[in-house]
């Protein structure tokens, strides 16, 4: 069933330019003049129940503006939405009781109070049923491992632990939507992973539907088995992410630890991005990884490997240079 | 398109009165901010006693009030003004609008109006609450300087020092609604504090500036002026009357606050988020 239909969707910004200089500045208070940006263009796209889908493109792409539009924060300039069988810009309270966002540089979360606190608002505000909220906060507490730190107030938390507080609080009242924009942005590796497990624990086990956006390749890849990509507010890829990143990821990035000063041995075809004593950064064609991969092994000293693929806005750019030649 | 199924204002009060009370634990983080404050008051008090003994100079009665009262009245102003004119939620919530936070209100199912209303309800309480505290010990220990007032005049007062706490409040929103539309607000809240600083009564007591026909047709009569004469029994128009007028002006505020809830919301472009 599709949940999500959006169609001939724009919207448009005003916004007014101000040359430089004092005199400038003097004339825009009688005179500006108001120019137009438009942040997506003749969008369409559909989402069904249960699929976890994710939003790639570079800044500024349209990603956020098409999150705040499917959850009525904003209103199209024109175009159609429909989401769960409601039209968002129209802000009915039965209709928000069915998603929930969660951007990682706003926090829901009151800030000297500890979480538990804002949980309990939330329970109030989705008029959560006392067994339900009892079970939900034991539920994802103990998922997400933060049992310790419910009583603890928000500003002592890591962000590792204040974003899976936020995750929490998002998913108290059990909604069918979830959008998620950017949730691990500043987190480390490890934090990422954490999160990454579990919102997979979370979405299968509590059937939400899931619209993702995130800079990272790895997020994506591992929760939102179909992406639609944007660029300057068009849709330029709509499909499967393996397949999008077998036609268009053509590097790997390799990142080595080493627990003693090493020097690196002759690596053909790679293309060293950072090196210190202790660590490098290496890009190679996924042909040649292999041939790389051996020869690093045969360094005795090694800490810690990690392969990736080529990072979101890169694959972006193949993308829309395939589309446009 | 489903349309919405109303929720019933019983309904929807646990929400509001479990944001009071996050309020009012917030609030209580600060509180040493809050009795010092309280502290503080003491001094303008004094100042007020000193200035008016020179004003009287001798004299029994001046504009209608002996030395007394008028002290009495900026002591009274002191403690009704710590409840309705608190503006930290003002700059908080126009900061909201242009930083992009409001966006919490738009994608969970509460009014912003009734979270702002019950956030600066809870956040009046506590600093009037010391104020009081601190007042009335002054008040006891140099009860010389003032005058009691009696408590029936004080419990006819009490709908009116409510009601005005609410009415300062529905202004307060209607300003910081203000920030949809305007990338600094910082002008009609100039406008706004100079006006009701001086027709509120805060500064100096309104019978002294308009003779006998104080501004009763003015909103800001009610939030200080009036609640003050009706706890000394001095108020120039019946308890009744007072009531009335207030509870209408609070209807034209409510009025202009749900329709800027309603209409200037929609010129949020999420800038920020």
């Amino acid at each position: 069933m599709i949940i999500i239909k959006a169609e001939n969707l724009i919207k448009e910004y005003k916004y007014f330019e101000k040359p430089e200089g004092l005199k400038a500045s003097v004339k825009s208070l009688f005179k500006r003049e108001t120019k137009l940006r438009r942040a997506l263009d003749d969008f369409a796209f559909s989402v069904d129940e249960g699929e976890f889908v994710g939003l790639m493109g570079p800044n500024g792409a349209g990603k956020t503006t098409l999150i705040k539009l499917l959850t009525g924060i904003i209103r199209p300039s024109s175009g159609e939405i429909s989401v769960l069988g409601y039209e968002p810009a129209r802000g009915d309270a039965a209709f928000k009781k069915k998603f929930a966002v969660v951007m990682g540089q706003k926090s829901q979360l009151w800030w000297d109070l500890p979480a538990s606190d804002s949980l309990l608002l939330n329970k109030a505000i989705y008029e959560i049923p006392e067994r339900q909220y009892r079970d939900n906060v034991a539920y994802f507490t103990k998922l997400f491992e933060v049992e310790r730190y419910l009583n603890v107030p928000v500003r002592k938390l890591s962000l590792g632990e204040r974003m899976k507080f936020e995750l929490i609080a998002s998913l108290l009242h059990a909604p069918k939507l979830l959008f998620l924009d950017e949730p691990t942005i500043g987190l480390d590796a490890m934090a990422q992973r954490q999160i990454r497990a579990m919102l997979k624990a979370a979405g299968r086990e509590r059937g939400v539907t899931l619209l993702l956006t995130s800079h990272y390749t790895e997020d994506l890849l591992e929760l939102t088995p179909r992406c639609v990509v944007i660029r300057g507010g068009k849709k330029i890829y709509d499909g499967e992410i393996n397949t999008l990143l077998q036609q268009y990821s053509v590097n790997h990035t390799i990142t080595v630890k080493f627990a003693t000063e090493t020097k690196l041995p002759e690596l053909y075809g790679a293309e060293i991005i950072e090196q210190t004593p202790f660590s490098v950064e290496i890009r190679t064609p996924k042909e040649n990884v292999r041939n790389c991969l051996s020869k690093l092994m045969e360094l005795v000293d090694i800490e810690d490997i990690q392969i990736a693929d080529d990072d979101v806005t890169l694959l972006v750019e193949r993308v829309f240079k395939t589309h446009e030649n | 398109m489903k349309t919405e199924l109303k929720s019933t204002p019983a309904k929807a009060l646990p929400k509001y009165m479990q944001i009071c009370g996050l309020e009012w634990k917030n609030a209580l983080s600060y509180r040493g901010d809050t009795w010092l404050s309280a502290i503080f008051s003491i001094f303008s008090i004094l100042l007020a006693y000193l200035l008016w003994s020179a004003i009287f100079a001798g004299r029994a009665v001046f504009g209608g009030m002996t030395l007394k009262q008028m002290t009495t009245y900026y002591l009274l102003a002191g403690i009704i003004s710590s409840l309705t004119q608190s503006d930290d939620l003002l700059w908080e919530f126009s900061d909201d609008i242009k930083s992009g936070k409001f966006v919490k209100y738009l994608v969970r199912p509460v009014s912003p109006l009734a979270c702002f209303l019950s956030a600066g309800f809870a956040r009046s309480f506590l600093p009037a609450i010391s104020s009081f505290v601190v007042l009335a010990c002054s008040m006891a220990i140099f009860k010389i300087y003032f005058v009691i007032p009696s408590l029936i005049h004080v419990l006819s007062a009490l709908p009116v020092i409510l009601l005005g706490t609410l009415l300062s409040s529905l202004i307060n929103y209607i300003v910081s609604s203000l920030a949809f539309k305007l990338t600094d607000i910082s002008g009609p809240y100039i406008l706004k504090y100079t006006i009701i600083n001086f027709l509120s009564g805060a500064l100096i007591p309104l019978g002294l500036v308009f003779g006998s026909g104080a501004p009763a047709w003015s909103p800001f009569s009610y939030t200080i002026y009036y609640p003050v004469m009706l706890c000394l029994g001095l108020s120039d128009i019946s308890v009744l009357k007072t009531y009335l007028i207030l509870l209408l002006w609070c209807t034209v505020f409510l009025l202009i606050a749900l329709l800027m809830q309603k209409h200037a919301s929609r010129a949020f472009e999420g800038v920020g988020v």
